[in-house]
């Protein structure tokens, strides 16, 4: 029963807010995140990095790209409205839109990255706080 | 959240295919949650991230309706995407709109 719920559970994305004080490249994303059997590749219109299962091709997550002009980022509309619209532990941070099938692979991703000087939160789908990363 | 949505659509309504991923020069461009003949629909858990983008990406690679579901997204986030897509807060008139649209599911003979 449990193993019903949870196949049924993973059948659509979670969603995640990541928060970091430091820019995490497209390059960061690459050269930090070395998870056993997943691979990442670039997808959307170049502006999304796609989290893979290396052996049945599944998407097991997906984060938007945030890119950087000089000291500006560049959010899209809805996403400027959902940041105005968070309880955000920090301002000036930047933001990293990430939705995910399964909980497990989050918490790969967030160990894989470096959080030194990043002072990474995360917000969990209808959460009102969000949580640190250690 | 996510239970009762795959439950309760598919429970009246023709799902066709669930997480679709489509290319587009050989990338993955987006994966769509729920098909059904008409409608193209993107379930969203929390505030909602980008639902107009993916619903945009939605309208490109499939002929159908984009539609989304998203009970947990600010007012401010759905009247932006309500201004170019339907988009539903709740299950029941979800699946009152997917049945109008022509892909609710034929009663067995027999049964009222």
């Amino acid at each position: 029963m449990a193993k019903k719920e949870k196949k049924e559970e993973n059948k659509y994305m979670n969603e995640e807010i990541l928060i970091s004080r430091t820019y995490i490249s497209k390059e960061d994303f690459f050269s930090d995140i070395k998870i056993n059997g997943l691979k990442l590749e670039v997808g959307g219109d170049d502006d999304q990095i796609w989290f893979i299962d290396n052996k049945s091709s599944k998407t097991l997550a997906i984060v938007d790209i945030i890119f950087k002009k000089g000291n500006n980022f560049k959010y899209s509309k809805e996403q400027n409205l959902i940041i105005q619209s968070i309880n955000k532990p920090y301002e000036n941070g930047v933001f990293y839109f990430f939705e995910y099938r399964d909980s497990k692979i989050m918490k790969e991703i967030e160990k894989s990255l470096n959080i030194d000087g990043r002072d990474i939160y995360i917000l969990l789908d209808n959460d009102d706080e969000f949580k640190k990363v250690n | 959240m996510k239970k009762k949505v795959a439950k309760k659509v598919g429970r009246k309504i023709n799902i066709l295919s669930k997480n679709k991923t489509y290319y587009k020069n050989n990338k993955r461009y987006c994966e769509t949650d729920i098909e059904t003949n008409h409608c193209a629909i993107e379930v969203k858990s929390g505030k909602g991230n980008d639902l107009k983008k993916q619903l945009d990406k939605y309208s490109l690679v499939t002929h159908k309706e984009p539609i989304g579901y998203a009970p947990y997204m600010s007012n401010g986030s759905k009247k932006y995407v309500r201004k170019y897509y339907s988009l539903f807060d709740d299950i029941k008139t979800l699946i009152k709109y997917l049945i109008q649209k022509g892909d609710g599911k034929k009663r067995k003979k027999g049964r009222k």
